[in-house]
């Protein structure tokens, strides 16, 4: 199963990249979305965005097409879906 | 009762006196500051029905509850007037050092009214109160004015708050501008300062601000300062709010030429991220404050070299996508001219967006508009038309009344394009696909409002489906408002709000170690709560009906033009379901009337026997 995740601002500064094709084994969730991109680009673990136990700071959340999902990592990712890891924090 | 003074300065420009009264601790409990007890000071010193910018006005100015302490990110004030803008409450707010210089002059409040004679400035040196003549400031930009009378004191420690030209010449979105930069910037209170032929605002307050608990407040605000160094605030720091751009725009929420579209071609030209690469000049904050969101941008070539402005994401979108503006150098040139002017950015550039569809309509031809070609896009006439609206030439004069009067003026279905609220032009959220957010805009007691509505929030962090109108979303809406003005109270800058783990919980004890007031959680939210009603009975006051909560037609009428929810509808039923839902919420009548229940309920009885009066 393939899929990209797309970063803006600061994750593209920890990332170094404007997005990334992940690829997995069989159908996946979040959280394993998670451990890839931790497994990836270590700085998203060095900086907190990526916590223990494949879980997200609550300071980003998950759009999968667009939909933004909340801080339910258990949400199951499709082939070729796009997800958008962003901020939770808004406006001002 | 530490930290306040318990003192607001009424000052009366008429007749160039000025007496101090003195609050109580029970009041100040119950607007606690900023934009709560400036909104009550309205209400308790203003003519109803008076005309905006008329010398029945009055302006209220409040500092936050937290201002002049160590409390970080808590350094802001309130200023409230009938809005020329709106004709209903003008609430906006600013922050940094002059708000900090007021409470160490000893108030934590002013009162303005009448009218001066001749151009004047305040000048508010600690205990003593000053009325001078600003004959020679007159025609002066704002940072220029800042300079000039700390020349004339000549005394730096002066902190200034003033108007420009267009604050002068009563465009009704003249901004009031502070420390170089910072600004009260929407509902037109910079006009309403002008009509006073009030220039400026000048403080000198040098006395200590007693706290409490002096090592309990130090330790909190430690805590809560290294909190706003970590991620939450990361966003903020690294590419300041124009780092929205991007993903905005990727999931098709980036207002672009009037609404017209939802996606721009050239986001990536105006993101945070190539402001960063190409134009960033360096990192300002307020006083006080550990985030510094402030990301001053500088012009280094062409015919803009030179421009130097801070640009923050609601000035970015409104003089450039929203005007299809896809390069930054003029949009740094635009928002560098709305602050020499003393322009509100956000009304500059979606009134001028609103102009540019009525040329490419054929409703302006270039006869109208003194030769320039409005053409969304056409950068050059985004310049020419800031100037020419702020000195109210040509063109200029019709556009400096915002986009609700011109429209209303111009005619020809312009109006179902304008895109405003009550007169308050929209932020630079798409309302089409974030639905509880269409409602606190529609509902909001200012107009259009993103800062004081909140609503973006739950649809934005997914609690909710951000497409959907239903029951439900009226509460949903009423929570994050009151949230909203709990935080302009109190004054906490909005964006460390994510860095309390438990923000009424904190707050309260920062309330207690700053004031030795105690407050409980409760009574904090209620403090939320009682505030929106206060300004809604302003409005109510001030002729309120139910047609005025609404969104322009184009919201209503037009689906979403782009993005992967292209096609998405707002349709009116859904607006009206989701409206009744807050007013029921809210405990209102079905007219969005407020019972005289309620306001007993939020200690506001007093306020019925008014209304009868």
């Amino acid at each position: 199963m393939r899929l990209t995740v797309e970063f803006f601002g600061l994750l593209r500064q920890l990332t170094g990249v404007n997005e990334s094709q992940l690829e997995f084994e069989g159908s996946v969730d979040l959280h394993g979305v998670v451990e890839e991109l931790g497994r990836r680009f270590p700085r998203l673990i060095d900086e907190g965005v990526i916590l223990q136990d494949r879980e997200l700071s609550p300071s980003f959340v998950f759009s999968i097409n667009g939909r933004i999902v909340a801080q339910n990592l258990n949400a199951r990712v499709a082939d070729n879906d796009s997800l958008l890891l962003i901020s939770a924090i808004w406006g001002g | 009762m530490y930290a306040y003074t318990g003192r607001v300065l009424h000052v009366d420009l008429s007749r160039q006196e000025s007496h101090v009264e003195v609050l109580e601790s029970d009041f100040l409990q119950k607007y606690l500051g900023g934009v709560g007890l400036a909104t009550r000071l309205l209400v308790d010193n203003s003519e109803p029905a008076c005309d905006p910018l008329g010398e029945g006005n009055t302006v209220a100015v409040a500092v936050g509850a937290l201002a002049g302490t160590m409390v970080p990110a808590s350094g802001k004030h309130a200023l409230a007037a009938k809005s020329p803008l709106t004709g209903f409450i003008g609430d906006s707010l600013s922050g940094s050092y002059w708000s900090h210089a007021l409470r160490r002059a000893g108030y934590d409040g002013m009162v303005i009214k009448g009218r001066s004679a001749q151009p004047t400035y305040l000048f508010v040196d600690n205990e003593y109160v000053l009325f001078r003549d600003a004959e020679n400031l007159w025609g002066m930009e704002s940072f220029a004015t800042e300079e000039a009378i700390r020349a004339e004191i000549d005394d730096n420690r002066v902190r200034v708050a003033s108007i420009g030209v267009a604050g002068e010449k009563l465009v009704r979105y003249a901004c009031i501008s502070n420390d170089r930069g910072r600004q009260a910037g929407r509902t037109g209170l910079g006009a309403v300062w002008g009509s006073k032929n009030l220039k400026a605002i000048a403080v000198r307050g040098t006395q200590p601000i007693p706290v409490a608990d002096l090592a309990g407040l130090d330790r909190l605000s430690l805590e809560l300062a290294e909190a706003a160094q970590g991620l939450p605030t990361a966003k903020y720091r690294v590419t300041g709010t124009v780092g929205n751009v991007l993903t905005l725009n990727r999931l098709g929420l980036l207002p672009t030429r009037n609404l017209r579209n939802s996606v721009f071609e050239c986001a990536e030209e105006v993101s945070g991220e190539y402001m960063q690469a190409n134009y960033k000049e360096k990192t300002v904050a307020c006083s006080g404050c550990p985030v510094a969101c402030e990301q001053v941008a500088r012009v280094r070539e062409g015919q803009y070299d030179g421009a130097r402005a801070s640009v923050d994401y609601e000035t970015l979108y409104a003089l450039g996508p929203c005007c299809g503006i896809g390069d930054f150098k003029p949009i740094i040139k635009a928002a560098d001219l709305c602050d020499r002017y003393g322009l509100d950015t956000m009304s500059t550039g979606v009134t001028i967006a609103w102009a540019m569809e009525c040329f490419e309509r054929g409703i302006f031809t270039g006869s109208d508009t003194d030769g320039l070609e409005l053409n969304f896009g056409n950068h050059e006439a985004l310049i020419g038309l800031i100037e020419r609206i702020a000195l109210r030439q040509g063109i200029g004069e019709l556009l400096s009344q915002g986009s609700k009067r011109a429209s209303e003026e111009v005619g020809q279905g312009s109006e179902k394009f304008a895109m405003h609220v009550k007169g308050l032009e929209l932020p630079g959220y798409e309302p089409r696909g974030l639905k509880t957010y269409a409602l606190g805009l529609a509902v909001g007691t200012r107009g259009a409002c993103h800062n004081r509505s909140l609503a973006y929030e739950p649809d934005m962090k997914g609690q909710v489906d951000r497409l959907k109108a239903e029951k439900g979303r009226g509460r949903i809406a009423m929570e994050c408002e009151d949230l909203a003005a709990t935080l302009d109270c109190l004054m906490f800058c909005k964006f460390i709000r994510g860095c309390f783990k438990d923000f009424h919980e904190e707050a309260v004890e920062f309330y207690r170690l700053a004031t030795g007031l105690d407050l409980t959680t409760q009574d904090l939210k209620q403090v939320g709560e009682r505030v929106c009603n206060l300004k809604k009975y302003f409005n109510i006051r001030e002729g309120w009906t139910k047609k005025d909560d609404w969104l322009p037609a184009r919201l209503l009428e037009e689906p979403l033009p782009d993005g992967g929810d292209k096609g998405t509808t707002l349709t009116p039923e859904e607006l009206r379901l989701m409206i009744d839902d807050y007013y029921a919420a809210r405990g209102w009548t079905e007219d969005g009337l407020i019972p005289p229940e309620k306001l007993a309920e939020l200690g506001l009885e007093d306020l019925t026997q008014k209304a009868r009066q």
